[in-house]
């Protein structure tokens, strides 16, 4: 009767190991490395900015998002001026172009 | 007697007729050109109208010329103030830069023609106060100052053609609406 409550109670123990060791597993992929662990290589307090760094960070974009929407907005308004002043030295040119050919020239001059 | 009476008046009234014939007839108008006596004629009149009127002609011509040279030297600073800016903002204007100076160049030349147009028909040599003096003398004036206005016309219509062209290629390029 005492041998087999022993028997019990290392199958149990078995099953226990077994079931323990199924959980461990379950973080592991098939070429058994683990995806959920952290890279070991950098540890990743030292990937995240800190606080002051993401502070700089912010003020730096706060700072540089107008630039960029200033200089969009120059660009924009460069490229208006310019396409204004090819209109007008294209209107110039076909005005001249225009008198010239209503000029009396005298091709009935002998 | 009766006859003889009737052929003496037949004779009088012939003879009145032929002297008021002779006094209305048109005397030819004599003019003195270069030493030679040579007769107006009503078709060397009409010459001499046709050239007064050629000259009016080519002096309107004269003032059209000075318009388009204003015209082209207002093109250029236009151009130029576009090529600064278009510079500025990044643009690549070699070929705009290249087109202004062969057009400013080719100005500078209908600018020259224009002068010895304009200096010929400031003071035409066979006119005097719009009228012909020496009818060769006109023909050969108004044949040197067209030939120079001429000159200077082609020159504006190639040079305008060219630049017009170049601006338009460089709009195209640049994709400029």
């Amino acid at each position: 009767m005492k041998r087999r409550s022993t028997i019990t109670i290392l199958l149990v123990t078995v099953a226990l190991a077994l079931v323990l060791s199924a959980c461990g597993r379950a973080n592991l992929n098939r070429r058994g490395v683990n995806n959920s662990a952290p890279p070991q290589s950098q540890p990743t307090s030292q990937m995240l900015p800190t606080l002051a760094q993401a502070a700089t960070q912010a003020s730096q974009i706060a700072t540089a998002v107008p630039q960029v929407e200033a200089a969009a907005t120059t660009a924009a308004t460069a490229s208006t001026e310019i396409t204004n002043d090819v209109d007008a030295a294209s209107q110039q040119i076909d005005a001249l172009i225009n008198d010239l050919n209503t000029t009396d020239t005298m091709s009935d001059f002998k | 007697m009766k006859k003889k009476l009737s052929s003496l008046m037949f004779i009088l009234v012939a003879g009145i007729l032929a002297f008021s014939l002779s006094a209305y007839s048109p005397a030819p108008a004599v003019n003195q050109l270069n030493g030679v006596q040579v007769t107006r004629t009503p078709l060397a009149q009409a010459v001499n109208t046709q050239l007064a009127l050629s000259l009016q002609r080519e002096n309107n011509w004269l003032m059209r010329e000075n318009l388009h040279l204003t015209q082209a030297n207002q093109a250029i600073t236009k151009i130029q103030n576009l090529i600064d800016k278009a510079q500025a903002a990044g643009y690549d204007v070699t070929a705009l830069n290249s087109a202004l100076a062969t057009f400013t160049s080719e100005i500078a030349t209908a600018q020259g023609t224009y002068s010895q147009a304009a200096a010929i028909l400031s003071t035409p040599a066979g006119f005097s106060g719009g009228q012909v003096t020496d009818a060769q003398v006109a023909h050969q004036t108004l044949a040197s100052a067209r030939d120079q206005l001429q000159q200077t016309h082609l020159t504006l219509v190639n040079a305008s053609l060219s630049l017009r062209t170049a601006l338009l290629n460089w709009r195209v390029q640049n994709n400029i609406k």
